[in-house]
């Protein structure tokens, strides 16, 4: 596990939250794009779809600009957004459809960047394990996926997915375990693991 | 062993996650809607061109609020639709559409000058787009977001929201300020947006000295293109007989920021 190795920026953040808090529209638009961009990722990871994701994101990011006088620490927007995510996710988790044909499922949706995976990888298959994993994670209860996509997405540490989750760090620590457990046990995902590590 | 389907294999299965941006249309929609907190704010950039968003958004914020707080009108009884600039836009809001005014968006529409915002496009983030007014390639856009909510774009920069027709209340225009470019043109001229009761059917910018700059056949809205180096004083409207309805000043723009030195 490698938590916190995400390019954080906090001393910029806070100084585009104390712009905003003094008028300056720039600031509105650089917060809305970070705010947004933290959801979307947080949410198309859960939800499949990017029409979807950007619902919410939007929600959250338009939550956030408007709320933006409750944050007393102006470092801490990246956390307030992530928890802002966790509640309207949460709440469409409960309350979604299934996503129609028409939606663009995550798992076939072009990359701007490539992790690092295998060199010989074939790309049909990367796909179609991407949409395995996104079959298996639509099995674990809501809060199980969202400390899940915090973790792989955002990379955060369990202190912040537990700020973002309001919980204790050990709750987190739980939801992680329980939901790696639950995906180790879905054959295909173990295959893929196999295939991945060359067998 | 059992192998475990986190770490690296986790990433790689997210990595479209990982990879997402929100479009500038996206950005441009929660800019809109989040207005009261973020104090009206820049949408999608134009490609090219000198752009002042901090100056004309803080510029257009201020004259917004001026318009919708204050009262600016000369005529004491502007109390019907007509002759209020929210009358102007309640019809279409209310599900007329031969009610609205200006045209609709065309799905060819000449952008000579700043791109037309493509999510104006999106029939699902912006209901009926229509142009309200232009001049010199600069255009004033409206749409009904997706909340219901009414929303103009000045330009392809500036975004305004407005949740519902009261809150444009009932003064006869609404300087909503100058768009995203320092200059609209080689000349040093600025594109300056607002919106106008349908009572109003020509609008006159006065300046400190010389002739006052006109544009007529105005309908629900107005682009002047301004010359800041002349002092730019106020907006005036006036009805179909010539008589003056509305004014509103617009000093609290900081005009120097707008000052063209040459290219």
């Amino acid at each position: 596990m490698e938590p916190n190795s995400r390019q954080a920026e906090p001393k910029s953040v806070a100084a585009e939250v104390r712009r905003l808090r003094g008028g300056d529209p720039e600031a509105a638009e650089a917060l809305a794009r970070r705010g947004m961009r933290l959801a979307l990722q947080t949410a198309a990871a859960l939800l499949e779809s990017r029409e979807e994701a950007s619902d919410i994101a939007q929600d959250v990011a338009v939550d956030a600009l408007r709320s933006l006088g409750k944050l007393r620490d102006p470092e801490a927007f990246d956390a307030w957004v992530h928890r802002i995510t966790v509640r309207h996710t949460i709440r469409r988790l409960k309350h979604r459809r299934r996503a129609r044909e028409a939606e663009t499922p995550l798992a076939l949706l072009a990359e701007a960047a490539q992790p690092p995976v295998p060199q010989d990888t074939d790309p049909d298959a990367l796909i179609a394990a991407r949409q395995t994993l996104a079959t298996a994670l639509t099995s674990l209860p809501a809060r199980q996926r969202l400390a899940l996509a915090l973790r792989y997405v955002h990379d955060l540490s369990d202190g912040e997915i537990a700020a973002a989750l309001g919980c204790r760090e050990g709750t987190v620590h739980a939801l992680l375990s329980r939901g790696r457990r639950t995906l180790r046990r879905d054959p295909q995902l173990i295959e893929i693991a196999i295939e991945f590590r060359g067998g | 062993m059992v192998p475990d389907p986190d770490g690296i294999l986790m990433r790689a299965l997210l990595a479209p996650a990982r990879a997402l941006e929100p479009s500038e249309e996206e950005i441009a929609n929660v800019l809109a809607r989040a207005r009261p907190s973020s104090r009206g704010s820049g949408a999608s950039r134009p490609a090219s061109g000198r752009l002042r968003p901090l100056a004309a958004a803080l510029a257009a914020l201020l004259l917004v609020a001026a318009a919708i707080w204050s009262v600016p009108t000369t005529r004491a009884a502007l109390e019907d639709a007509g002759a209020s600039v929210g009358g102007a836009f309640s019809g279409w809001l209310g599900g007329d559409a031969a009610e609205a005014p200006g045209r609709p968006l065309r799905s060819d529409e000449p952008a000579p000058v700043e791109p037309t915002p493509t999510f104006l496009y999106d029939h699902k983030a912006a209901k009926e787009p229509r142009v309200i007014a232009e001049a010199g390639g600069y255009k004033l856009y409206s749409y009904i977001g997706s909340s219901g909510g009414l929303n103009f774009l000045l330009g392809g920069g500036i975004g305004f929201g407005f949740e519902n027709i009261a809150e444009l209340g009932k003064a006869p225009l609404h300087v909503l300020g100058p768009g995203a470019r320092q200059h609209a043109d080689a000349e040093g001229h600025v594109a300056l947006f607002g919106i106008a009761a349908r009572s109003v059917k020509s609008v006159e910018l006065t300046y400190e000295s010389g002739p006052p700059l006109r544009v007529d056949g105005v309908d629900g809205g107005f682009v002047l293109l301004a010359k800041p180096a002349r002092g730019p004083r106020e907006v005036v409207a006036l009805d179909s007989h010539g008589e003056v309805v509305g004014r509103q000043s617009v000093d609290e723009i900081d005009w120097r920021h707008y000052l063209y030195s040459g290219p």
